[in-house]
């Protein structure tokens, strides 16, 4: 089972990077295409998660992480031990 | 009365092999898309100084199907770039052989009157303000003009001045939009053909009218991304710092054009980043000081070349982008030009780049120069105006040559690899800045 906290911490840290309020932004979006990101502000919210979760997306697939759940279920499986 | 202004707008690659290497134009995402996605603010300025008991349809051109009956107006206005301008002058061929009076303008126009008169009714040469109105209350009166001359100083004071009709983006589905803070370029590069060429002295909005038409942009769409329509948005470092501390609390995510200066100024810099600048798109040109002997009359950019990777970094480092451009097959250009320009990408960390190749736009110093020279490969190319297809005689080096090196450089930049490369390199800067 998924761990709410993420969800609640990557969704501040979209919220950060878009400056829009992503409360109703559902799991399965499209971040792109449903708050408008600009191929920058995919990289900064990656960037983001990558510092915050300690993790590490591999570059050549940032394309594909395009929706909150893509980005919650990567960090589950990927954070080093101990990250908070 | 009801006016139709219908915009053409879009970059396009005739060259099958460059558009199969994956031209992205400035920027992130296919920049020709991008453009062609643009509002025309040309157009919502026209709008704006129209009468208001003048009813207004904008359209794009790709809203315009070449098969259907044309939409029926008292008027059409049609505003096109130089690579699209024989498709500017079929439309307006059919709609006059409806008996529907068109009106020509634009950059195009203005540098090439004499052509485009030849298919409207009237045209509107320089900035629209000045020139529009007295147009309207004309045809108003059935006594239209063939030419209309608008101002090229002033245009950003009342009584001339009007505030772009947003509105009419009302319900289109743009997520970035256009606002103008200034006009002109005093650099007045040879090759230019943007607003420098209708402007008499660099014009410079004043920043409460900037927040005013951001607000107004804003109403159409909540959160697009701003492209300012500049030349030189930072010309006036004491105007750019008021303009950024000004637009810093609107929290919005924009891109300019501007020159190397800007890197001068920590806190210029520092303003830049906190406001949400993300990208500066700036004419770098070439590598080093000899290749841009001449390229302005000033020699300024041929100067600053010396401290191009310093002021890239000092950029970059505040997490805003560099979109470093290059123009290929400039005079002292020779085929060792395009391995040089791909060393300096890879040294300056550019985080984006953008190749095009020299092009005399007509009515540009570098037309005129270039004609005088017999360097012009045919009397008229417009529609190979697309920065990607050589029109002239390069000096350093053959045409076959530079087309290669063209197709060579593009390979080595433009790929997935360097792609992911940039793409890797801006986030780290990010995360050293959180």
């Amino acid at each position: 089972m998924s761990d709410p906290n993420v969800e609640q911490r990557l969704r501040s840290v979209l919220s950060e990077v878009s400056r829009q309020d992503v409360a109703r932004t559902g799991l399965d979006d499209d971040l792109v295409r449903e708050l408008g990101l600009d191929s920058l502000a995919a990289l900064r919210l990656l960037a983001a998660v990558e510092k915050r979760f300690d993790v590490h997306f591999p570059d050549e697939r940032l394309e594909e992480f395009r929706t909150l759940r893509i980005v919650r279920d990567f960090i589950a499986g990927n954070r080093q031990e101990g990250a908070s | 009365m009801r006016i139709g202004l219908i915009a053409m707008s879009g970059v396009r690659v005739r060259t099958p092999e460059l558009a199969a290497l994956g031209v992205t134009l400035p920027q992130f995402v296919s920049r020709g898309k991008v453009i062609a996605s643009l509002p025309s603010l040309g157009l919502l300025t026209v709008a704006a100084l129209t009468p208001l008991d003048v009813e207004i349809a904008y359209l794009e051109v790709q809203e315009v199907d070449p098969h259907a009956p044309l939409e029926q107006f008292d008027l059409v206005g049609i505003s096109s770039f130089t690579a699209q301008i024989d498709e500017a002058y079929h439309l307006a061929d059919r709609y006059r052989a409806a008996g529907v009076p068109v009106v020509l303008g634009g950059l195009h126009v203005s540098l090439v009157p004499g052509e485009a008169a030849g298919h409207a009714d009237s045209i509107v040469v320089y900035g629209a303000e000045g020139a529009w109105p007295r147009l309207v209350d004309d045809f108003r009166h059935s006594r239209l003009q063939s030419r209309y001359d608008g101002l090229r100083a002033g245009v950003f004071e009342p009584p001339n001045y009007a505030r772009p009709r947003f509105d009419l983006l009302q319900g289109r589905p743009y997520n970035r939009m256009t606002v103008q803070t200034s006009r002109g370029c005093p650099l007045d590069c040879e090759f230019c053909a943007a607003s420098l060429r209708i402007t008499s002295a660099f014009q410079q909005k004043p920043v409460a009218l900037v927040v005013e038409e951001i607000r107004a942009a804003r109403e159409v769409t909540e959160h697009p991304f701003f492209e300012f329509a500049d030349d030189n948005t930072f010309l006036n470092k004491k105007w750019g710092k008021e303009f950024l501390r000004a637009i810093t609390p609107l929290g919005l995510n924009w891109f300019t054009e501007t020159d190397i200066s800007v890197a001068d100024d920590d806190e210029l810099l520092d303003l830049l980043a906190e406001s949400g600048c993300r990208q500066l798109l700036i004419g770098l040109e070439s590598p080093e000081a000899a290749d841009l002997e001449g390229v302005d009359p000033h020699d300024w950019k041929r100067k600053r070349s010396g401290r191009y990777l310093e002021a890239i970094d000092r950029i970059q480092s505040r997490g805003v982008t560099v979109n470093g451009c290059f123009v290929l097959g400039l005079d002292n250009h020779t085929p060792e030009i395009f391995p040089r320009i791909k060393e300096f990408v890879e040294k300056s960390r550019l985080l984006e780049v953008q190749l095009t190749v020299m092009t005399p736009f007509p009515g540009t110093p570098l037309y005129h120069r270039l004609a005088r020279e017999g360097r012009l490969l045919r009397p008229r190319y417009w529609d190979r105006c697309t920065l990607f297809d050589v029109t002239y005689k390069p000096r350093g080096m053959t045409v076959e040559q530079l087309e290669e090196g063209i197709r060579w450089l593009f390979g080595e930049i433009y790929n997935e690899r360097e792609f992911i490369r940039r793409k890797r390199h801006y986030m780290e800067i990010v995360k050293q800045r959180m």
